[in-house]
């Protein structure tokens, strides 16, 4: 469903040097690495015959039952920002449901029911301490790695629940990518930072390595600015582009969806532009889930927005709506800066 | 006033031991440094390198206890290295806020302070009294002991060093933990882990006493690790003990090429952090 969705949305044509070689480089198929250029006509076709949508409309009425503070994102009008997303609820990539997550006994996510929409960017706003990091951890199961704590509650991608205990973490997390407050540089060259990921999926065919390379570089618009230092440490780059490279990083194994975490806030005004602006062309090929604490730049760039408050998901609706006509009295007051 | 210009008296008088201390310290460093070198030059020949030990007449040189020490530091490293960084992974990353690294650490602290004359009579009664005699296994095995606390306390602290969202970043990118380590964190940390390596590697560079009780000393050429190995450090105990004129004089210069050497290993251990960083 995340393809049909996605694929409505490719409008300029692929790179094609890479094209013929993506199919051969996915051993598993389209089905499982999902490489974003598959040949476009092809699946535009095939999006009439309906892909099977596992997120279907039984269940999201379900969720949405449930999801008090949630309006449904599925009837409303389509934000101004992107008035090409007016689908229903199964334009969702992700539901969250009945959500809870501990930190040993310390109950941190409170019950949060709440859609993600495909090809679009959910920002999450909240004061500090309310959860959001930890929520957005949840998407691609990083809590895993540390012990003593539990989800409750699922998180649907595609009708497979991954907080399913026997999800394939190493997968999950190709398909969910994560940026980080701090850009995260591996030691080593610009084009192995990128090439890292491909070899991680045995990607190794030099020339397509390449051609994702720099289609990555350019996704992340890094391109111009590194195409003659790419054997070049990454450690030499400034704050701004180290960060675009972190992002560059995660795009070149396709994922559909890139998880930020205040991945703006430690750069410079210049550098946040450039990637805000990266993220909105971004919109065609991922899902994006924001964490910011600058809310101008949460109604700047997404098209839903969620306020979270002590663990709870206090209102979510589009970014318009939130900022403008909110439900809550909280929300009015958060967005206008009054507590937080 | 009065407390203000007694703190500035207390600076001083603090500054000025510390000064005082510094250069006691530097000035017998130079002395010893400025004897070796003395001694040393004057019965420095190439023969000394390059021939067999003769007779306490004079003449000849110690090439086999050059290359016995060699060899015994050697394999003590081949050993002693490779272990000591994957103790130093274990406790960093595994076992990262477990119990049981703090405690292998505090083992660790005590393992770098034990005498090594201990732990060449610990090697002597394991590996030397029940084979029946000296070999160069017991005297590399002396030195890998002394040799593993010390690079995994390095490298312990190195892969500490290295921030966890480095980590995080790669974990999220669907890397396997062991990879992450191999091809993230390794080389993140890589001049530091050379670091530790060169140092340890000097430090054993220049041990005696571990290889009295082991290797012991050969007067023969011997690069057979059962047998007896000689090395250069026995070899100045022996011969700055000997009453000869020209023994004396080849310990001497024996030791300046070996405080040469670990001086050399010193700096370069030291030059590798900061060229990194
Ligand atoms: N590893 C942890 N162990 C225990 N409690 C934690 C841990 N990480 C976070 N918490 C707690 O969970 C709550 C939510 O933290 P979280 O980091 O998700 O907040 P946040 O909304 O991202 O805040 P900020 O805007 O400051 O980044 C906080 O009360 C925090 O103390
Ligand atoms: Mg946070």
């Amino acid at each position: 469903m995340a393809m049909s969705a996605r694929v409505e949305k490719i409008i300029e044509p692929e790179p094609q040097a890479s094209e013929s070689l993506v199919e051969t480089a996915y051993p598993n198929g389209e089905n499982e690495s999902e490489p974003t250029e598959v040949k476009v006509s092809q699946l535009a076709a095939k999006e009439s015959n309906d892909l099977p949508r596992p997120g279907n409309e039984g269940q999201a009425e379900e969720v949405s039952a449930v999801t008090d503070p949630a309006p449904q994102v599925s009837t409303t009008q389509a934000p101004i920002t992107q008035p090409q997303i007016t689908e229903n609820s199964a334009g969702d990539l992700l539901k969250i449901v009945k959500l809870s997550f501990y930190f040993g006994d310390n109950q941190v996510l409170k019950d949060i029911d709440m859609p993600i929409r495909a090809n679009a960017i959910t920002s999450l706003i909240g004061p500090s301490g309310c959860g959001k990091t930890t929520l957005l951890r949840c998407f691609n199961r990083m809590h895993d790695l540390y012990p003593n704590n539990h989800y409750e509650g699922q998180i649907l991608m595609e009708g497979r629940d991954i907080l399913d205990k026997g999800e394939d973490l190493i997968w999950l997390r190709s398909r969910l990518g994560m940026v980080f407050q701090k850009p995260t540089p591996f030691p080593m060259s610009v084009y192995d930072n990128i090439a890292y990921g491909l070899k991680l999926r045995k990607i190794t065919n030099k020339p397509l390595v390449r051609d994702l390379v720099e289609k990555a570089l350019r996704q992340a618009n890094l391109w111009d600015e590194v195409k003659d230092r790419l054997k070049e440490s990454a450690l030499g780059l400034s704050g701004g582009q180290q960060q675009r490279l972190s992002i560059a990083r995660s795009l070149a194994v396709s994922p559909a969806v890139l998880l930020f975490d205040e991945a703006t806030s430690a750069l410079d005004p210049i550098s946040s532009a450039k990637i805000e602006e990266m993220m909105v062309e971004l919109k065609k090929e991922v899902t994006m889930i924001v964490v910011t604490h600058n809310m101008q730049q949460a109604a700047r760039i997404s098209d839903y927005t969620g306020l979270m408050w002590l663990g709870s998901l206090v209102e979510f609706g589009q970014t318009t709506d939130i900022f403008t006509r909110p439900k809550k009295k909280m929300t009015e007051r958060y967005v206008a800066g009054h507590f937080g | 006033m009065k407390p203000h210009r007694g703190r500035i008296w207390a600076n001083r008088l603090a500054l000025s031991l510390a000064t005082a201390s510094a250069l006691f310290g530097l000035t017998l460093l130079a002395i010893i440094l400025f004897d070796i070198v003395k001694h040393g030059l004057s019965s420095m020949n190439w023969a000394l390198l390059t021939e067999d030990p003769a007779g306490p007449m004079g003449g000849g040189g110690l090439k086999g206890a050059f290359l016995g020490q060699a060899m015994l530091t050697l394999v003590a490293t081949l050993v002693g290295a490779p272990v000591g960084i994957l103790a130093g992974t274990y406790l960093a990353e595994y076992g990262r806020g477990k119990k049981i690294s703090k405690v292998c650490l505090s083992l660790c602290d005590l393992a770098m302070s034990l005498p090594s004359i201990v732990v060449g009579i610990f090697v002597y009664s394991i590996l030397v009294k029940p084979f029946g005699g000296f070999n160069g296994w017991a005297g590399s095995a002396a030195l890998a002991i002394i040799m593993i606390p010390l690079v995994t306390r390095t490298t312990e602290s190195m892969l500490t060093m290295v921030p966890w969202t480095l980590r995080e970043a790669a974990l999220a990118l669907g890397s396997p933990y062991h990879q992450v380590i191999i091809k993230v964190v390794y080389r993140k940390a890589a001049s530091g882990l050379l670091t530790g390596v060169l140092l340890a590697i000097a430090r054993i560079a220049g041990e005696t006493a571990p290889l009295m009780f082991t290797s012991f000393n050969n007067n023969y050429f011997e690069l057979n690790m059962s047998r007896p190995v000689p090395s250069v450090t026995v070899s100045v105990y022996q011969y700055a003990g000997s009453p000869y004129e020209a023994w004396i004089g080849q310990a001497w210069a024996a030791a300046l090429v070996v405080t040469v050497v670990v001086l050399f290993l010193n700096i370069l251990g030291r030059l590798t952090v900061k060229w990194k960083s």
